[in-house]
């Protein structure tokens, strides 16, 4: 199975994206996928390779203009629920399984 | 995680920018960072928007690791009144105020962060709490429980 590389981005890649980075870790830890998760920030965010980018609300509004990749707004960094859930559709959609 | 001389509780009724200063102003009294950085902090709410508003109610403001950082640090203030940081996740009633030199020295407290923002119960006993004691109980017990 293909190693997803997914990118978790906030404002400056240090603070509020490695709380979301661990918790996707959790996410796909617990589902059994294989993902490498990794914390970027919004300047860089659309040039760096990866298969997804999880982020706020407010600065989804700024990638999706730029990014070549789909763009998955969580709106709060510490739902496990809806982290999970969104994380899982994503793992779905491309029929990773 | 937080020390006792790191937290603050409010009654005033604060602006966003407000509640950034106090908890900025926690951070330079432990001389954790040069007064630069809480300007840094209030710019990159003006630029980015309010997307450290991290889950309802909750906010970690920060800015660019840099030489307006002298160390890692960590405070916190809780507001008895709502704060609008005109986020999806308002009212705001706790504002973390995050500082590192480098963005290889944020993970630590990090770690010990996400576990209590994901701990509901304490993160209420925490807005209802009416001394900074009682704060910094809550957090240091949510802590010990991790067996990190």
């Amino acid at each position: 199975m293909k190693e997803l590389k997914v990118q978790a981005v906030c404002g400056f890649g240090v603070g509020s994206s490695t709380l979301l980075k661990m918790k996707l870790d959790q996410a796909f830890k617990k589902n059994g996928i294989t993902a490498s998760v990794f914390a970027g920030d919004v300047a860089t965010a659309s040039s760096v390779e990866c298969d997804v980018i999880f982020t706020s609300l407010e600065l989804a509004e700024n990638l999706k203009q730029r990014a070549k990749v789909p763009v998955i707004v969580i709106h709060s960094f510490v739902d496990k629920v809806e982290i999970e859930t969104k994380a899982m559709a994503y793992v779905e959609s491309v029929k990773i399984l | 995680m937080i020390r006792l001389e790191n937290i603050a509780l409010t009654h005033d009724q604060l602006s966003a920018k407000e509640a950034m200063e106090v908890v900025g102003q926690l951070l330079l009294n432990n001389e954790s960072i040069h007064p630069q950085y809480i300007q840094n902090m209030i710019q990159s709410y003006d630029r980015l928007g309010p997307y450290f508003v991290i889950a309802p109610g909750i906010a970690i403001a920060h800015a660019q690791p840099d030489e307006s950082v002298i160390k890692h640090d960590l405070a916190l203030l809780v507001s008895k009144k709502e704060v609008y940081f005109n986020s999806h996740n308002d009212p705001v009633h706790l504002i973390f105020g995050l500082c590192a030199p480098s963005a290889h020295h944020h993970m630590d407290g990090l770690v010990a962060l996400a576990e209590l923002l994901s701990d509901e119960t304490i993160i209420t006993q925490i807005k209802e709490a009416n001394d900074i004691t009682t704060i910094h109980q809550l957090i240091h017990l949510n802590h010990q429980g991790e067996n990190v």
